[in-house]
């Protein structure tokens, strides 16, 4: 509901960053970059290595602004060209090994229910911690909805392999609420 | 102490934080845009100068599939059929010619010598006609001199005071004769009227004029007025009316000399 009227006053601003304004380009870059930056950051630890990952996303989305449709919407699209462009760099850097695990029955979904909301900054922490085949496949999953088959698709793997490192993703995470909670409750 | 899910509290957390680039990213991208934006640029040119150039290529072969229709239709009716028609009337004009030529020249000689006579002929023809002007217009010159001798010869009888001035030329012995008789009726018409206006001078010069003019055509034996009129008059003109004009500019001394002469 808010993408649409957003990707409406955006049209004529792409339509002219499409045309290489620089303007309109510098526009959009201010608009953007800053999500764009905490997209990036979701699968990169290092902050300068998130920038460059955000601005060659940038980059390739500048430079293929004719390349998108009015169908979707137009920070959707962004959005995808960062994760891509963030895999890819994970990729690149030999991180992403998923080793092909025994199926694991138990991969139904279980909520994990805290007391206090979690800061920001907490949750980088968390997510931070996490190895980074569990993290990305996390993250895309949890945060920005892509389902299995997708996931398998865009990392090259298995669904069961992507539903596996979601599991363990997940307990991982499961585990860090748990000695936050005691550590918080032990200081209190 | 409502419980939070985990998960949409990271999702909620994460999709809706802003993380501040440095200071320097647009710039770094700026310069990677420079660096890539013109080689776009020269790609999009490349691609409209080959689109235009498709363009063209369709264009002309359209056009030239429909041009040769028009063509072969006007050349159907119009401009074909008279080129062929002209040749084939032609051709066999100048062979038939050709031919004719050669019977003639084998069967009889005579008949060439004869087509060379005509030939011949013509040419004579022409080149007697040419000459003709000359003949004539030497014919029409001598006939001015005989002009000229027969008045200076009348004046001369006439007016017996004139011989005594030295004539460089007969023309100029009829010119200086006429001058001298306006001269003297211009003396004339002073000494009655003491006043000489330019009305009476140019009447008197006129019928001067007119009077060399007659005598000219009058004298000659053969009178062609076109001819004369055309060599002579704007000439005859402007020398008889400088003539008279400088004889009065001299002044009336001459005049008076010369009526004195003759009264002595």
């Amino acid at each position: 509901m808010k993408i649409i009227p957003l990707h409406k006053n955006y049209s004529k601003l792409i339509a002219k960053a499409s045309k290489g304004d620089r303007r309109a380009q510098h526009q959009l870059f201010e608009m953007f970059s800053p999500k764009m930056l905490g997209v990036c950051r979701q699968y990169l630890k290092n902050n300068d290595l998130a920038e460059e990952v955000m601005l060659s996303g940038f980059f390739k989305m500048l430079t293929h602004l004719n390349d998108f449709k009015n169908e979707g919407s137009f920070e959707g699209w962004i959005r995808r060209i960062m994760v891509n462009e963030s895999i890819s760099q994970l990729r690149k850097d030999k991180k992403l090994h998923f080793v092909s695990e025994a199926e694991i029955d138990n991969t139904t979904e279980h909520s994990t229910f805290i007391e206090t909301e979690l800061e920001e900054a907490d949750i980088q922490k968390m997510i931070d911690s996490l190895p980074d085949g569990y993290k990305t496949v996390f993250v895309l999953y949890a945060v920005e909805g892509y389902k299995h088959s997708e996931i398998g698709e865009l990392l090259q793997i298995s669904e069961n392999t992507s539903k596996t490192q979601l599991f363990k993703a997940r307990k991982m995470l499961k585990n860090m609420v748990k000695q936050q909670n005691n550590l918080s409750y032990g200081t209190l | 102490m409502a419980p939070y899910k985990l998960e949409d509290n990271i999702r909620e957390k994460l999709e809706a934080r802003e993380l501040k680039p440095s200071a320097d990213a647009w710039r770094k991208l700026e310069a990677k845009l420079d660096a890539e934006q013109p080689k776009r640029k020269n790609f999009f040119w490349y691609y409209a100068a080959a689109s235009f150039a498709g363009l063209l290529i369709v264009a002309s072969i359209f056009f030239s599939r429909n041009a040769p229709e028009i063509n072969n239709q006007v050349v159907d009716e119009s401009i074909d059929q008279p080129k062929i028609e002209e040749n084939s009337e032609t051709v066999p004009q100048s062979i038939n010619k050709e031919e004719i030529a050669s019977e003639e020249k084998k069967n009889d000689k005579n008949t060439s010598e004869k087509q060379q006579e005509n030939k011949q002929t013509p040419r004579s023809n022409k080149s007697q006609l040419l000459p003709q002007p000359n003949v004539r217009k030497k014919s029409a010159v001598e006939e001015k001199i005989e002009k000229t001798e027969a008045i200076a010869e009348y004046m001369e009888v006439k007016q017996p005071m004139n011989v005594e001035k030295p004539v460089p030329s007969e023309e100029d012995r009829i010119f200086n004769t006429k001058v001298d008789e306006v001269v003297a009726s211009v003396k004339k018409l002073q000494e009655n009227n003491t006043k000489v206006t330019a009305t009476e001078v140019e009447a008197l010069l006129n019928s001067a004029r007119r009077d060399i003019q007659t005598q000219r055509i009058l004298s000659s034996p053969k009178v062609d007025a076109t001819a004369l009129l055309q060599d002579v008059e704007w000439e005859l003109e402007k020398s008889f009316r400088d003539k008279v004009f400088d004889a009065l500019g001299e002044g009336f001394n001459k005049i008076r000399t010369a009526v004195s002469e003759r009264n002595d």
